[in-house]
């Protein structure tokens, strides 16, 4: 009896299986290879340039200075500051230079006053890191440290800034060495 | 026991009728009939990507956004089907894209209007509002599109690369999915 059901069962099962088949044969036959979806893909790509860099290749050197007496170094002199700065030739970039109050005595006992003026600075888009020939054509000249210019552009062989400055000693400054950092940063403005 | 004479002619003549009506009635449990299923099916949906989100060349630390109406630029899908047919569409998008040589992401952001569907099958340069609908969300894209009554819609997409600032320079590469299927309505 038991194996009776057992086979019944079994025959039950084969039919469901058939039906389920046929099922399956109809829906293919019906939809043939027509496709009721689909899928495609596209790639976005992009293509980063060159890395733009800055680097300080000459400090602004006041030399010896006496107390009470002002003095500068132009930005066209041999002791002007240089940063020279590369990346994507032709590209055009964002200068800003932060610039000091004062300069500290190393043992930090004491400061001096330092000032930027209006023409203190110098784009050199040749990139020749040369200040003493530095020239209107190459760039920009003589102008703003603080609003250096919006259309400054890397040059083939990069982009020199030349920097001047004054010091102020005060009358009875203490003898000693001073220091400050100025600071230039670059970055691609994307024109 | 003796049977009486008529009793056998009795049951012969029931067992004539039995087999008669039996006759009978088994030739109208055999009567048939015959019905029809039938279906048509039309033209099947299709779609492929026939233009790639091409950013081009970008600096370091300066976004760049491709819109939807660049031809060399803008991704293009085309689907093809049957024509006024409704159809669902998922965009599956990146959110970053990978530097070829290795070791690098940068982000891709995709905006909440860079998407255009286009059911005459313009171009992106060309299409307008009367082609479709433009300015779509990419990541939620028209419930109601239909192919195309020519039997094509197109699919325009675009985006916005950020490189960081000190992005590794190189190219950098990501897939972009469309699903289309048709809805039924």
């Amino acid at each position: 009896m038991n194996s009776y059901a057992t086979k019944h069962l079994s025959a039950v099962a084969f039919s469901g299986t058939t039906r389920l088949l046929m099922a399956v044969l109809m829906v293919c036959l019906l939809f043939g290879s027509a496709a009721a979806q689909d899928v495609a893909v596209a790639t976005a790509t992009a293509t980063v340039l060159g890395t733009i860099s800055v680097s300080a290749t000459a400090n602004l050197d006041f030399g010896q200075v006496l107390q009470g007496v002002e003095t500068s170094t132009a930005n066209n002199s041999a002791d002007a500051a240089i940063f020279d700065i590369s990346g994507e030739a032709d590209k055009g970039m964002n200068l800003v230079l932060i610039l000091p109050e004062y300069l500290t005595k190393t043992d930090g006992s004491s400061r001096m006053d330092i000032i930027f003026r209006a023409t203190d600075a110098s784009v050199d888009t040749t990139g020749a890191s040369s200040p003493t020939t530095m020239a209107g054509s190459k760039g920009w000249q003589n102008t703003n440290p603080f609003s250096l210019p919006a259309g400054a552009i890397i040059g083939s062989s990069g982009t020199s800034i030349y920097l001047g400055g004054t010091v102020r000693p005060s009358a009875n400054q203490p003898a000693g060495t001073y220091e400050g950092d100025v600071v230039l940063t670059v970055a691609y403005n994307g024109s | 026991m003796p049977t009486r004479p008529g009793t056998a002619s009795v049951l012969t003549v029931m067992v004539v009728v039995a087999v008669v009506m039996t006759a009978t009635v088994s030739v109208r449990a055999q009567g048939t009939t015959n019905a029809q299923a039938t279906a048509r099916v039309l033209t099947a949906l299709s779609v492929t990507a026939s233009n790639d989100l091409v950013f081009g060349n970008v600096l370091q630390g300066v976004p760049k956004r491709i819109g939807t109406n660049v031809d060399d630029s803008t991704a293009q899908f085309s689907i093809t089907g049957q024509a006024s047919a409704t159809i669902s569409m998922v965009l599956t998008l990146p959110t970053y894209l990978s530097r070829t040589a290795g070791g690098e992401q940068m982000m891709l952001v995709f905006e909440s209007d860079q998407v255009v569907v286009d059911t005459n099958a313009t171009s992106p340069s060309t299409v307008t509002a009367g082609d479709g609908w433009l300015g779509q969300n990419p990541y939620s894209l028209p419930s109601n599109a239909v192919v195309g009554a020519g039997g094509q819609t197109n699919v325009y997409l675009g985006g916005k690369v950020i490189p960081s600032p000190n992005q590794i320079p190189g190219t950098y590469e990501a897939n972009i999915i469309l699903s289309v299927a048709y809805l039924g309505t």
